[in-house]
Parts: C-alpha cells; structure tokens; sequence
C-alpha cells in the first residue's frame, strides 16, 4: 500500500511582484515501509515538497494523500506525519525529556504512556542518561538524535527527514547514515529524506526520486539511477560522468552504433529503440573504462593518451586524452600499484556497451 | 602578572560609567537616605535630629491607602499594557522583515510629541465635552456624559497610553528571535495553535515579559505628573505625595523616607528578575 500519494501537486512563491514555482506538477507514491529520498541541489524544490507534505505549506494545485485520505485541508497538528528539522528545532526551554514527551502530551496520552514512550524513544537513539539536560548542553550529533527520539515516539506513518545529517562531520554523517537507516529498517517506517548529497541518497534509499527545478526527472533505485539515468542532468548529479555528443548510425538487435564526432569514431552502445540519425548525448562513468597496454577486444577500444593522473586512496582519476577535441576521465581501482602511467603514456581505453548510457540530447 | 595589569585596565575602561554612577546616583541616593531619618522644624527646615518615625508614618491609614493605590494603579497598568502589548510585539515580530522597522517606528513615534502636550490632548479627548462623550452621545451608547476626566480611569487611560512602548519593545525583541522552525516543529508534534503559544512562545518569551513589565511597573508606580494633570484632585498617588512634602508641605525628611520606599520596592522587584532570569537562562 502506498502511504504517501501525490498528485499533480503545484506550489507557486510570489516574491516582489514575481512568482517563482517551487513545485512543479509533481506525482509520486511512497509505499509503506520505504526509504525514499528526494535529491536535488539546492532550490530544486525538495524541501518545500517536504513542508507540503508536512503541512507547512499549501499547496496551489494537485492533492496529497496520507494512509489513502487527502490532506490538502489538515493542518499539521492533524496528520500522521512527524518531522525531523534540519536545525533540529529542539525547544530550549525544555529538557530533552521533555522535548520528547512534548508530541505525546499533545495527543493527550495517559501519564503512564507518556513516560513509556518518552524513555522508549530516548533508549532507541541511546540518549536515556541525557533525559535531563538542555538541548544546548549535547553535542551536534546528540541534537541530532533528541531531534529523531522526538519524532520517532510519535510513531508517524511517515517519517519526514529534512537534510537532517547537512550540519554533522563527516565521520558523524557517516555513522548516523548507518543508524538511521538500520532504524528505519528494524522499525519497517516509512522514511522521506530530502538531501542534496547523492552519496547519501544512494547509500541510503530504497528508492529515490531526483529533482531539479521543482521537477522529478527520474525516479527508481540508485542502482537504476545511477546506471541508467534518463537525462544528462541526473547523470551529471548522481556521481561523476563523461557526457559526448553524437548520433544514432544504426540500431541492430542488441546494439546501437553512434558515431561521435569529437572522436572521429563510432561507440557502440547496448540495446535501445532509437532511430538513426536521432542526436545524443551518450555518457560514460569515469570506473567503466578499463586501461589496456594492448589494444582489447572489448566493443569500444580507444587509443588514447595520459594527461595527468589524481591519487585519491583506493582509486586513482586519470585524465585521458583521446583526440585533440576529446577528453574523458577514467577512474581505476588501486588493487596494485600503477606507477607506470605517468603523463604522456599511451594506453587502449576500452569500455563494455552495456556501460554506455544514451541520453536524449539537451539544449 | 598579565591579569594584574589587565584587570587595572578594566577598571580604568570602567571608570567614567563609575564616576557617572557615583555622581549621579550613589551621592543623590545617599542624601535621600540620609535625610529619610532626620526629622524638621515647624519652619520646614531639616534639622540633624535622628528620626525613624518616617517610616512608621508612611503605614499611618491615609497613606498607606496612598500606597495600595499606587500599587494597584501600577499593576493595572502593567496589565493593561501587557494586554494590548503582547499582541502588537507578536504581530511586528511576525510581520516581514521590511515592514517590521516601520511597525516600531508607529510604536515610538507618540514619543516625538512633549509628554504634556500629549496629556493634554488626553483630556481634550475624556473631558465632559471631549471628543469621546461627543462620540458616544450622537451614537446613542449613553444619554449623559461620561465623568471620565479626573478620575482615577482617567489616570489608567494615560498610563497605559504612556507606557504601551516600554512592554512593547522588549517582548519585540524576545519574541523576534524565537526560532520560526520552533514553532514548525510544536505544530508537527501535534500542538494547535493555544499549545503552541502556551508551551513555546510564551515560555520563551519571558524575558522580555518580565523586563518589559518592570519598565511599566517601576517609572508607572512612581508616576506622579499623570495623576496631577488626568487625576485631577480626587487622586493622590504615591508619586504625588512625594512631590507635595518636598514641594507643598515642606516635610523634605518624611518625603525621603516615602521616596526610599519605592526605591526599595523596585530595587526588590529589578534584584528578582536578574535571579529569575539567571535561574531560567543559565
């Protein structure tokens, strides 16, 4: 069953006499129990679809449905939601007892189940002995997880993340990831998380949905998203890629042949249903590629000559030089040492059809 | 070695805020306290002789009615002010960024206009032929009249005009920095909208409450000006009575020892609020 249902839904800003669409007729269906994630750079309209289904905001057209049951009307002390801040928006004044019991008071619970849910809430993001202390007494990570207990012990049929790891160190970023998705997990809640970091999103979802200028461009699970992103800008913001112009030659069973000028060269791509002569954007990421000293019998081998070379731990980033007019990025698993690829040696480049992804061409 | 002589330039940084206090309100201050237990001639004239009975006289009946009245007339204003303050500071507090400074300037500018001349236009507006019996009459509310001038509703009604400003600014202030998502936030854990103002902006916005009702209850306690010109002779304020032993009934020492009393009251109340500040913030 799908737990959140959008339809269509539109929501305009007016700033100064000018109107700014921050939504745009977007449709979407989070099943019960998912790890869904809204990606997109900043301003592309994940966080005000967030507050739309939160209820913060209204939205100008289209309808959201929460447990089947549109909201459009219910504010949001009504609705089966809960959200986690991206300041956190603890309450000061409180302690982080009672930050916790806050949701449950307001539902008007017994004492008894108030005080059990509150130290449920607080053991489940392992905070029970900072039960007494402000919010500004904890550290950032431990904000963090008051921001989570608070939420979690209303046991919402959503759970709405707001960027809520964006102020975390890296290492603590990494580690909450962790937690978070293995409590979604062991919890079978539905989580929304909006986050404009792709690595997260990947890590983390079930499926996502990539947004960009109040659009959904794509949405599927990072592994789809990220082998077969449908448009040059998802392939550009999930991971790093090599985009090169050209057009369809031939498209035979199994195989589609697209001549790139800058190469002077055919590609060969897998099994796709365009037409010759249709132009393409094709786009390559930078760990398919495989080096060779001796040309290979993969489909795509390229001559091609080192530029430079980045060190980066576990990979190594090559630039490579194919003709005057056309250069990709290579990025090639450190298993030995490679120190026999320095600038200005010559390499076959090879890379499998299946890895070479069409895209429609773009203005 | 450091510390020594930074904290010698502390002092030095300090020392005209220092001289400034002791000039203009330890020495003042001192001689009211002095002259508070002496006692004076049948001429008026103060003379070195020991006297607390001042004080015992400030609880003699008649002014010690003084004294309730003042009190109540001050805690009325105060909450009258707040009343009226509170809904203005939240509504500038939420209003746009732009519109928030000319919001405050409305608030300060009956200020640009002399405090008498603005009384003065108050009783232009109650007094029997004013503008709000003429008001009242033609729309048939009441048959006669309204005696409101000089009375002590009079009095209320100047108060609060005249110190709407004070409560207003600092809840602006409190209630401006409280944090939109806050609110957000007690929304999206179940609170409506009284919850919300009484779980989170209410608590938070405290201090300004607190620090806004002082600057009402302290100058409104010893006010004595509004109830001379609005008061007419039928109220006597602590403040009025002040002013007559010192002026009027030449009793400098028993008008000493009713000032000390006020300064001693709004010491006790301003000594509170720190603590009680201090005990929330801290």
């Amino acid at each position: 069953m799908n737990v959140v249902e959008i339809k269509a839904v539109s929501k305009h800003f007016r700033t100064a006499g000018s109107s700014v669409l921050a939504v745009d007729a977007v449709t979407l269906s989070v099943a019960a129990g998912e790890f869904f994630s809204l990606l997109g750079p900043s301003g592309c309209g994940k966080s005000t679809l967030l507050r739309l289904i939160a209820g913060f905001e209204r939205a100008d057209g289209g309808e959201i449905y929460l447990n089947g049951k549109p909201v459009g009307e219910t504010p949001p002390y009504a609705r089966p939601v809960n959200t986690v801040f991206q300041s956190y928006a603890l309450f000061e004044h409180m302690s982080v007892y009672e930050n916790v019991a806050f949701g449950l008071q307001m539902e008007k619970l017994p004492g008894r189940e108030i005080k059990k849910r509150t130290e449920e809430a607080l053991e489940l993001v392992q905070l029970e002995k900072c039960a007494d202390r402000r919010p500004h007494q904890l550290s950032g990570g431990q904000q963090q997880r008051v921001a989570l207990a608070r939420a979690l012990a209303k046991r919402p049929a959503v759970l709405l993340l707001d960027e809520p790891l964006s102020a975390l160190d890296l290492k603590l970023r990494v580690q909450m990831q962790q937690e978070l998705k293995s409590l979604q997990r062991s919890l079978g809640m539905t989580f929304i998380f909006v986050t404009h970091d792709q690595l997260e999103a990947l890590t983390m979802s079930d499926r996502l949905a990539v947004l960009n200028a109040g659009r959904i461009l794509q949405t599927g699970t990072p592994a789809e998203i990220y082998d077969r992103p449908n448009c040059r800008f998802v392939a550009e913001f999930v991971g790093q890629t090599n985009l090169l112009a050209g057009t369809v030659e031939a498209v035979e069973a199994g195989r589609t042949s697209i001549f790139i000028p800058a190469l002077g060269a055919a590609l060969i791509a897998g099994a796709s249903h365009r037409q010759p002569g249709e132009v393409v954007t094709v786009a390559i990421r930078p760990e398919k590629f495989t080096l060779h000293s001796e040309p290979g019998g993969a489909e795509n081998s390229l001559r091609a000559t080192v530029i430079g070379s980045t060190f980066q731990g576990a990979v190594t980033r090559y630039s490579l030089r194919i003709t005057e007019t056309c250069s990709v990025e290579a990025l090639l698993q450190n298993e030995q040492a490679r120190t026999d690829l320095g600038a200005g040696t010559e390499v076959w480049l090879s890379v499998q059809a299946q890895a070479v992804v069409l895209l429609p061409e773009e203005p | 070695m450091l510390r020594v002589q930074q904290s010698g330039r502390g002092i030095l940084v300090a020392l005209p805020v220092l001289v400034y206090f002791f000039v203009f309100l330890v020495i003042p201050l001192g001689l009211v306290a002095v002259l508070s237990v002496l006692s004076r001639d049948s001429y008026g004239e103060v003379r070195f002789i020991w006297n607390p009975g001042n004080y015992v006289r400030l609880f003699d009946g008649l002014y010690l009615k003084i004294l309730v009245d003042s009190l109540l007339m001050a805690l009325s204003t105060t909450a009258i002010t707040l009343l009226i303050g509170y809904p203005v500071a939240y509504y500038i507090a939420r209003s746009p960024e732009r519109r928030r400074s000319w919001l405050l300037l409305a608030v300060l500018v009956p200020f640009w206009t002399n405090f008498i001349i603005r009384t003065y236009a108050w009783i232009l507006i109650l007094r029997e032929d004013g503008l709000l019996n003429a008001a009242l009459l033609k729309s048939g509310l009441v048959s006669t009249p309204l005696d409101i001038l000089f009375t002590p509703t009079a009095v209320l009604i100047g108060m609060v005009y005249e110190f709407l400003p004070f409560i207003v600014l600092p809840l602006y202030s409190t209630l401006e920095k409280i944090d939109e998502a806050q609110l957000a936030a007690a929304a999206d854990l179940g609170a409506r909208p009284f919850a919300v103002f009484s779980r989170i902006v209410l608590p938070l916005s405290t201090p300004g409450l607190i620090a806004g009702s002082l600057l009402v209850f302290i100058p409104a306690i010893g006010m004595f000006a509004l109830p001379d010109l609005m008061g007419g002779a039928r109220t006597v304020l602590v403040g009025n009575l002040i002013r007559n032993q010192f002026l009027v009934a030449r009793d400098w020492p028993f008008g000493a020892a009713a000032a000390m009393l006020l300064v001693g009251l709004s010491l006790s109340l301003l000594l509170w609020s720190v603590r009680f500040s201090r005990a929330e913030w801290l």
